[in-house]
């Protein structure tokens, strides 16, 4: 193991982790606010990166106009789910895990008969490679990871500072209360579902050129997605960051050392989290 | 609770599944309904969870537990079948425990959660270790050991089987759901907070329930080895906890027991008897799901009692799962 | 409570009348009833399908086959499998029982075929099967038989690689952590060895995997001349694989014993990744195809729209069947199994000529499995040229080197 090595591992396993953030973060925010689990979530992610293929590799579009043209669609497509499906179960956590499992189960197969079996691939929009010192990163894998950053300072923004944001913490913290300040915890529901199918959606956009474009992208990515949350807390942003960190790295460095057994070594490490924290490492018990 | 009717209805029922074998000649037929028994008892081992409040996917991972213990209780140590049946059910139990001690501390969202992860990392535990036979599986596990003159070469054997330990976890569960266990199960499911000021513990009842559960889900598990007679990883994912999760949906979430019984005998038939093109089945299916869950929140066995507030609905748009009217109350 | 007792009988009694009203059906045309199950939930699954629809469809049309004296059209049935041993179960329980099928050919998913064997041999179904199980070269099966080369298909490509790289020495491989990947890279490494390359590591990964930097660096860390992936998928997942391993700074000779997708792969990768790389290539891919080829090609695209190879590595099994029939003079499944048991087969496929072969080496000497003319091509400039064909008795030559004599 030498030292070039470990760092481009370390820092592979870095850039994978920050993509599993973004694509957890929108499940994050649904978590807190709705406090309802969408099955679906990893289907709005695969739609996400479809769109954005289309529109960049068959209309010619600009890439990140592509992502942005993405992002709306996939926003209205969430909007218009929680409007028709999500908000007349709201509260009920199973019948809502029912629903969005159904439209799961739709919207993959409406892609794959809809857009073909043919995997895609979105070519990258900058060839070439970036090299810092001993780590080299290919120039997309970059994109991605500057993207998400800035994703992720953004929403810190968005939650913090702005009064819609600041109202999705309060309806976070303690609905009635929320209610009793005036908030229109409706309106909210709707934003943070509709956020959360955005963020599902941009990062499909912003990974597309780093792996493939397939219907099956979101069932692959699904179970990491869960084991983020699972160490993070569910619930907590920072908990995120953290739990997309740590698996990552395991990822990076698990897989070089033991291949197919990495799934299995992340569990087993997440079972060691939860037995002191078993709320995961932010997680609040509910 | 018991009269004359529902003595005769369940007499009814118990001798046409009786005869069933002398009127269903086919054994794809036979074959059908012997899943579906064993998707029924799946069914009742979420539902049990579901009692408590815990909504779990992990169904499909106790379920192979037990058929993978099964299977090698048989083959690798030579011990009967009928011996392996019980050991295999300790089996899950015990894993149950060693995974429940962690997981049950949560509950709602989380520990649904949990219950993915657990679900979709168990075939990779089956798939990677050797002595499950790895990506391939089990093969040639044998049928169980006759039983005097019964041996279980053809269907028919099989399908008394079924029903029997089929009919048995009914009763137990029916037999939990009256006792103090169920009830407190019940209260934990309406109002935790409520159930705990009641000085009910709710991580020792919901142990308890997870407990259980596998360890049913595990007996299914055994059955299911020595009837199929292969194993393989793949079965055992969150695909069927999923499934699982449909049949009570379908069935009715308030009904612990027929929910699963309705549901998951719909969801073996219907799909095997309508020649539905395959490719649009799941659109199908998750389009059902969402319908069912807007609309019939309840499930079909809540179509009785929908029925006869439709006049109602036309005036108030009425949306509330109906709680506290299952057949144990 | 008891509103909902009286529903389940009715639900049982609606059950009971449904499943004992049989299916009758008034016959004119004495048909062949031909079951297949396929993953519909996969492009290999559907296309295979459409594929076969077609070439019985247009049997059929040119007026079927005739067995001593009597004239039988195929009739296909098809059902889904979605991969799953579940559902794969009920679909041939369903059959050989509802449907009365004879003869099932073309199935792929080794966990549906393992599980219905017994079954098989049972109610003697001819089972003609695609996929790569090394489980139906069991000597105690009468009625199961490989009729695609996935189990054969590797000394010939080795051949070829070593006519392209002798002085090749070491290979490393990638393989997907499932059935069919831990085979393949077992079943290679033994030729690969008898060959006269070590094998200096295998490396698997999930099969959901993308990411595959991790894998890239650790193959290259090894220094290999050749690097292998057996098992692999044939899209976008190889070509990442491919990517992964190129920026890694591997530039040796890759080698892989299935054709690639080439559109899907190049759709994630660069043309100097790919440069060089060993690969099958269909006839159906050649720039003149050879005429059957050329026929097939153009049927599909007139029949569906479009065209894929994918369905070329199963449908070999319905063209055998067909053969099969012919030279045991007969349509009775047991006659043809204990025909082709002691005889073997040589047949027409759309991509080259076929033969049964025995294997000894899994103690089967009866007829078993097959093997297949092969044709090899390597990546130039983003295109897949052709660059080595082997022949039947090359093929043989190359398989009896690994496996042992005795194959003919």
């Amino acid at each position: 193991m030498t030292a070039e090595l470990f760092a481009q591992l370390l820092v592979n396993g870095l850039a994978i982790g920050l993509i599993y953030v973004l694509v957890a973060s929108g499940l994050i925010i649904l978590l807190g606010v709705v406090r309802i689990f969408n099955f679906a979530h990893a289907e709005f992610y695969m739609l996400g990166a479809f769109i954005t293929f289309g529109a960049c590799e068959i209309l010619h579009l600009n890439f990140f106009f592509s992502i942005a043209i993405a992002v709306v669609v996939v926003t209205i497509l969430g909007a218009l789910s929680y409007r028709f499906i999500f908000r007349s179960l709201r509260g009920d956590i199973l019948l809502c895990t029912g629903a969005s499992i159904g439209l799961s189960m739709i919207l993959m197969r409406g892609a794959l008969l809809g857009f073909g079996t043919q995997e895609r691939g979105l070519h990258p929009p900058f060839p070439g490679n970036f090299g810092i010192g001993f780590v080299t990163l290919p120039a997309e894998k970059v994109i991605a990871i500057a993207l998400c950053l800035a994703v992720m300072l953004g929403l810190y923004f968005l939650l913090m500072r702005t009064k819609i944001g600041k109202a999705m913490r309060a309806v976070k913290q303690d609905t009635e209360v929320a209610a009793l300040q005036g908030i229109n915890t409706n309106k909210i529901y709707l934003i943070a579902f509709a956020s959360a199918c955005a963020l599902a959606g941009l990062a499909g956009g912003i990974v597309a050129p780093v792996f493939s474009v397939t219907p099956a992208m979101g069932h692959n990515i699904f179970l990491k997605c869960l084991m983020v949350l699972t160490v993070g807390g569910m619930q907590s942003m920072l908990g995120g960051v953290i739990g997309g960190v740590v698996v990552g790295l395991i990822t990076s460095f698990g897989m070089f050392y033991m291949g197919g057994l990495t799934e299995i070594l992340i569990f087993g490490i997440i079972g060691v989290i939860l037995a002191f924290k078993p709320f995961g490492v932010f997680g609040v018990p509910h | 609770m018991m009269n004359r009717k529902t003595v005769i209805g369940i007499a009814t029922v118990l001798v046409v599944l009786a005869i069933l074998p002398l009127i269903v000649t086919s054994p794809y037929h036979m074959h059908l309904i012997i899943m579906t028994c064993i998707n029924v008892m799946l069914g009742l081992s979420f539902s049990l969870l579901y009692s408590t409040g815990m909504l779990s996917i992990a169904a499909g991972s106790f379920w192979g537990i037990g058929a993978y213990a099964s299977a090698l209780f048989v083959m690798k140590l030579d011990l009967s079948f009928w011996v392996a049946l019980p050991l295999s059910a300790l089996v899950a139990l015990l894993a149950a425990v060693i995974l429940g001690t962690v997981i049950t501390r949560t509950s709602g969202i989380a520990f649904m959660i949990q219950t993915l992860v657990l679900s979709m990392i168990m075939p990779e535990i089956f798939g990677n270790l050797e002595i499950f036979g790895g990506w391939a599986g089990l093969l040639g596990i044998p049928a169980p050991n006759p039983l005097g003159p019964i041996t279980f070469l053809r269907k028919i054997p099989f399908y008394y089987l079924a029903i029997i330990l089929l009919l048995l976890n009914i009763l137990v569960f029916q037999a939990l759901y009256f006792s103090r266990v169920g009830r407190a199960w019940r209260a934990i499911r309406l109002n935790p907070n409520l159930a705990t000021m009641l000085g009910i513990n709710l991580y020792r009842y919901r142990l308890l329930a997870f407990m259980i559960s596998s360890a049913s889900a595990g007996l299914a598990g055994s059955l299911y080895a020595h009837y199929f007679q292969s194993l393989e990883p793949g079965m055992f994912g969150a695909f069927k906890g999923i499934n699982v999760q449909i049949f009570s949906i379908l069935g009715g979430l308030n009904f612990y027991i027929l929910g699963p019984v309705i549901g998951s005998a719909i969801m073996t038939f219907v799909p095997e008897l309508l020649r539905v093109s395959k490719e649009i089945e799941p659109i199908l299916t998750g389009g059902l799901l969402i319908f069912l869950v807007i609309f019939l929140p309840g499930g079909i066995l809540s179509l009785g009692e929908f029925m006869s507030s439709i006049p109602e609905i036309f005036q108030k748009k009425k949306r509330t799962v109906r709680e506290g009217e299952g057949e144990y109350e | 409570m008891k509103k909902n007792i009286w529903s389940v009988v009715v639900l049982l009694s609606v059950l009971v009348i449904f499943v004992s009203t049989g299916n009758s059906q008034a016959q004119s045309v004495k048909m062949l009833k031909v079951g297949s199950v396929l993953p519909l939930n996969f492009g290999m699954g559907v296309d295979t399908k459409n594929a076969l629809e077609m070439l019985a469809a247009d049997f059929n049309a040119a007026g079927g086959i005739v067995i001593k004296g009597e004239r039988y059209n195929v009739q296909l049935i098809v059902y889904d499998d979605k991969w799953t041993a579940e559902a794969g179960r009920a679909a041939v329980e369903k059959l050989v029982y509802q449907d009365k099928v004879k003869y099932l050919i073309s199935t792929i998913s080794s966990p549906t075929i393992v599980s219905g064997l017994a079954l098989f041999e049972q109610e003697k179904i001819l089972n003609l099967f695609a996929g790569a199980s090394l489980r139906i070269l069991d000597p105690n099966l009468r009625y199961t038989f490989g009729a695609s080369t996935v189990r054969t298909s590797l000394p010939p490509v080795w051949t070829a690689a070593r006519k392209i790289w002798p002085d090749a020495k070491t290979v490393v491989f990638l393989a997907p952590n499932d059935e069919g990947g831990k085979a393949r890279a077992m079943e290679e490494k033994q030729v690969a060895e008898a060959f006269g390359v070590k094998v200096l590591d295998t490396l698997y990964y999930p099969r959901s995997t993308s990411d595959f930097s991790s894998l890239g660096l650790k193959a290259n860390s090894h220094n290999p001349d050749l690097i292998d992936y057996p098992g692999t998928d044939a899209g976008t997942q190889f070509g990442l694989q491919i990517k992964a391993v190129y920026a890694a700074g591997f530039r040796g000779g890759q080698v892989s014993a299935i054709g690639p997708k080439m559109e899907e792969v190049k759709a994630v990768t660069s043309n100097e990744s790919l440069e060089g790389l060993l690969a099958k290539m269909g006839d159906t891919e050649l720039p003149d195809p050879p005429p059957v080829a050329k026929a097939f090609r153009e049927r599909v695209t007139k029949t569906y729209g479009k065209w894929s190879d994918a369905s070329l590595p199963w449908i070999p099994a319905w063209f055998a069947l067909i053969e099969a029939m012919k030279k045991a003079d007969s349509v009775d499944p047991t006659v043809i199994a204990d025909y082709l048991a002691t005889n073997g087969l040589e047949w027409q496929r759309v991509d080259g000529k076929a033969m049964l072969i025995k294997r000894p080496d899994r103690k089967n000497t009866k007829y078993c499995d097959c093997v297949s003319e092969a044709q090899y091509g390597q990546v130039k400039n983003g295109q897949l040229v052709p660059s080595t064909r082997l022949t039947l008795p090359e093929v043989l030559a190359a398989c009896e080197k690994v496996f042992g004599k005795g194959l003919r």
